[in-house]
């Protein structure tokens, strides 16, 4: 018998001594304290750890949990999963991380799980570092961080009001050739989102997406497979991901964020560029996103997105086509599923099936999703069957 | 914003016993957070291991109170009910004088904040709770705007300033005196009072700790302002009463630092001034900050 070829290795582990209870203690303390036993058993450095694997019962934290995890570690990973199979979640976690070092994403990933259990059930589902250190001072919600993304932004590069409205008033253009869209039918100009009711200074309404219910899913097989079957195949060319933070006073910038090198990744795996994109598909959660994204992708030089959306046209037959679905400004955010739609009409433009909004010739489209606050970041390039 | 915070219905801390250290200091209008003794570097929020090496070495202290707005914003949609009363209200990043952000309530009016300005802790009752919120340190130790002089002014017509060398000073009258600190104010300091403290004396001790760099003892900073007082604004016979001060940032061996003092209240009666003080470095950053009382002995020879 002959060994087969290795698809990874395990080179370090960590345990904690079993107890019976573990009253004040949180889930992520001990997730922090059984990590460094495993890191250092390696021989590494918690610099060297790229990769994030975790079990889905942090129980402080319902949402977000890689990066949570990953904020608290101080770790930024360039992949970070949740792995929720119950009892097979360990084992689970070991070839999806061989699977992402092969595939180019991560070369060290940190898989953990740990729990705690209490005679007294926790207070609150909900006591993870921001409900503890950022609620108290009246910083609820994504609305706020934000705000002090975009604030931080205009302070810096000396962008106007008016730059990040256009964003928003694009989307709305856009959203006029999809008949699905939410704001189908309600175009809204640059001054009206101006003067929708301001929420968080200096963020506007208008610039904020509407939550709707909805629903969105892709299959995804092998290239061989999906030339055989109906529909024309769109590629996966190059992708990228990065979690910096979880909270929005931790973010390494606020001015610039991980979909920089996420972008980064995708577009060399891929031998791509930003301005070679038939279709930019960006996540637009909030105005500020779409524009720290374009300055990202390298599209325009830091602080200069106002004048790039005022030098081209976004529209399907435009220079520089953004988000026409409508982006989630103008289609509205399904929550989850809001993101997806960018891979949906990306999907939809390189098969030359956007009937009413067609890009010509769409060979290659930037896909990129958002998470939390500028904090989890996948960048995918995309493009047409040749 | 007319509103008592303190009575706002708004959700307190989840507090573990790895983070209660924190809450106390909070609650004693203090702001403390944890240094690594491995690498040197501050953490912010709480942890078992420091986020920088992994350490397991943290050490709570004590933070200077001074910080930087990094961003802010005025909420007029809070995402608590909670909050609605106080609307528009403001939050921003503040990063601390030792490094790591805290996003906090700032006590102040939109109009007040800019982003890359300098803040101090202000202690803030809301929602029953002492928290650690901050203020432009430009309001750092003044009076609330509707008090002025008049609360010290006696209606007598006395003047108390009668054989005063320098006269009555003027409100709003300021002064200001820099000079570099040297390594042997550390000595001449220890020489009068006896501290040796190796912040002072062991430069990598010093470097290791959260000032990164040798520090001169706080009487050597404010020790410009006893000058100020004596030699320039009110002048000569001038001695403090009362004095309230923030020690916001350390200073160090060769740094330029200039005292400033203004006049904000003066007593017609007795030569008594409530006086605004401050020490700033090179950089402009306020080190110290604060209120002091003064009393000048009249000296001039009638």
């Amino acid at each position: 018998m002959s060994l087969a070829r290795s698809r990874g290795a395990i080179a370090g582990i960590g345990e904690l001594k079993p107890t019976r209870r573990t009253e004040g203690r949180t889930t992520l303390e001990m997730i922090a304290e059984v990590s460094r036993l495993a890191v250092f058993d390696a021989g590494l450095e918690p610099g060297h750890i790229d990769g994030l694997l975790v079990g889905p019962q942090v129980g402080e934290t319902p949402q977000h949990v890689p990066a949570t995890v990953a904020e608290y570690l101080g770790l930024k990973p360039d992949m970070a999963n949740v792995v929720d199979l119950g009892g097979a979640s360990g084992a689970g976690m070991v070839w999806r991380a061989a699977a992402a070092i092969e595939a180019g994403m991560c070369e060290a990933v940190l898989c953990v799980l740990a729990n705690t259990r209490e005679e007294v059930p926790a207070r609150s589902p909900n006591r993870n570092p921001i409900r503890e250190f950022d609620v108290p001072f009246g910083a609820s919600g994504a609305n706020i961080s934000y705000a002090l993304l975009m604030q931080a932004h205009m302070a810096e590069h000396g962008s106007s009001p008016q730059g990040f409205a256009a964003i928003a008033a694009w989307a709305r253009a856009n959203a006029q050739r999809n008949p699905d869209a939410i704001f189908h039918g309600k175009p809204a100009s640059i001054d009206e989102v101006l003067a929708s009711p301001m929420v968080a200074s200096p963020l506007h309404l208008l610039e904020i997406v509407m939550p709707v219910a909805g629903g969105e899913a892709v299959v995804v097989v092998s290239a061989k497979r999906a030339r055989q079957l109906a529909k024309p195949a769109v590629h996966l060319l190059g992708a990228g991901e990065k979690v910096t933070h979880r909270a929005v006073s931790q973010a390494p910038s606020l001015t610039s964020g991980p979909l920089k090198p996420a972008m980064a990744r995708a577009f060399a795996q891929s031998g791509t560029r930003a301005a070679e994109m038939n279709l930019l598909s960006l996540y637009d959660c909030y105005t500020i996103m779409v524009a720290a994204t374009i300055e990202d992708a390298g599209l325009c030089a830091a602080g200069q997105f106002g004048q790039w959306v005022r030098d081209h046209d976004l529209g399907p037959s435009g220079d520089a086509p953004l988000n026409t679905h409508g982006g989630q400004l103008g289609f509205g955010q399904p929550d989850l599923a809001g993101g997806m739609t960018h891979v949906v009409e990306a999907v939809r433009q390189l098969r030359g099936e956007a009937t009413g909004r067609q890009i010509a010739n769409a060979k290659l489209a930037l896909v990129t999703g958002n998470g939390a606050t500028m904090s989890e970041a996948t960048a995918l390039v995309l493009g047409a069957d040749q | 914003m007319s509103v008592d915070l303190d009575l706002l219905k708004t959700p307190g801390p989840t507090i573990t016993a790895l983070t209660a250290p924190f809450w106390q200091a909070a609650s004693e209008g203090r702001l403390a957070i944890q240094s690594c003794e491995a690498c040197g570097k501050a953490v912010f929020y709480p942890r078992p291991i420091c986020p920088h090496c992994w350490s397991d070495r943290l050490a709570w202290r004590e933070a200077s109170g001074g910080g930087r707005l990094k961003s802010f914003s005025a909420v007029h949609k809070p995402g608590h009910p909670g909050w609605l009363p106080a609307v528009p209200y403001v939050v921003g990043l503040v990063e601390l004088d030792e490094g790591p952000t805290m996003l906090s309530f700032i006590a102040a009016g939109e109009d007040a904040c800019a982003v890359g300005q300098s803040l101090v802790l202000k202690p803030t009752r809301i929602g029953g709770r002492l928290l650690p919120a901050f203020k432009p340190s430009a309001m750092a130790g003044s009076t609330t705007p509707n008090q002025t002089g008049d609360t010290l002014m006696s209606t007598q017509t006395k003047d108390g300033w009668i054989g005063v060398i320098k006269g009555r000073p003027q409100v709003g009258a300021f002064a200001e005196r820099s000079r570099r600190t040297r390594l042997e104010d550390i000595e001449a300091f220890t020489e009068m009072t006896g501290d040796r403290n190796p912040l002072h004396y062991d430069k990598a001790l010093a470097e290791a700790s959260v000032f990164g760099k040798l520090i001169v003892q706080g009487g050597v900073t404010s020790g410009i302002l006893n000058a100020l007082v004596a030699e320039d604004l009110p002048g000569p016979g001038t001695v403090f009463l009362e004095v309230g001060w923030k020690f916001v940032k350390a200073v160090g061996v060769d740094e330029m630092i200039t005292g400033r003092v203004e006049i904000k209240e003066v007593r017609q009666d007795k030569p008594i001034c409530k006086i605004e003080t401050s020490v700033r470095n090179e950089a402009g950053d306020i080190c110290l900050a604060g209120t002091a009382t003064v009393f000048t002995v009249p000296l001039a020879k009638a």
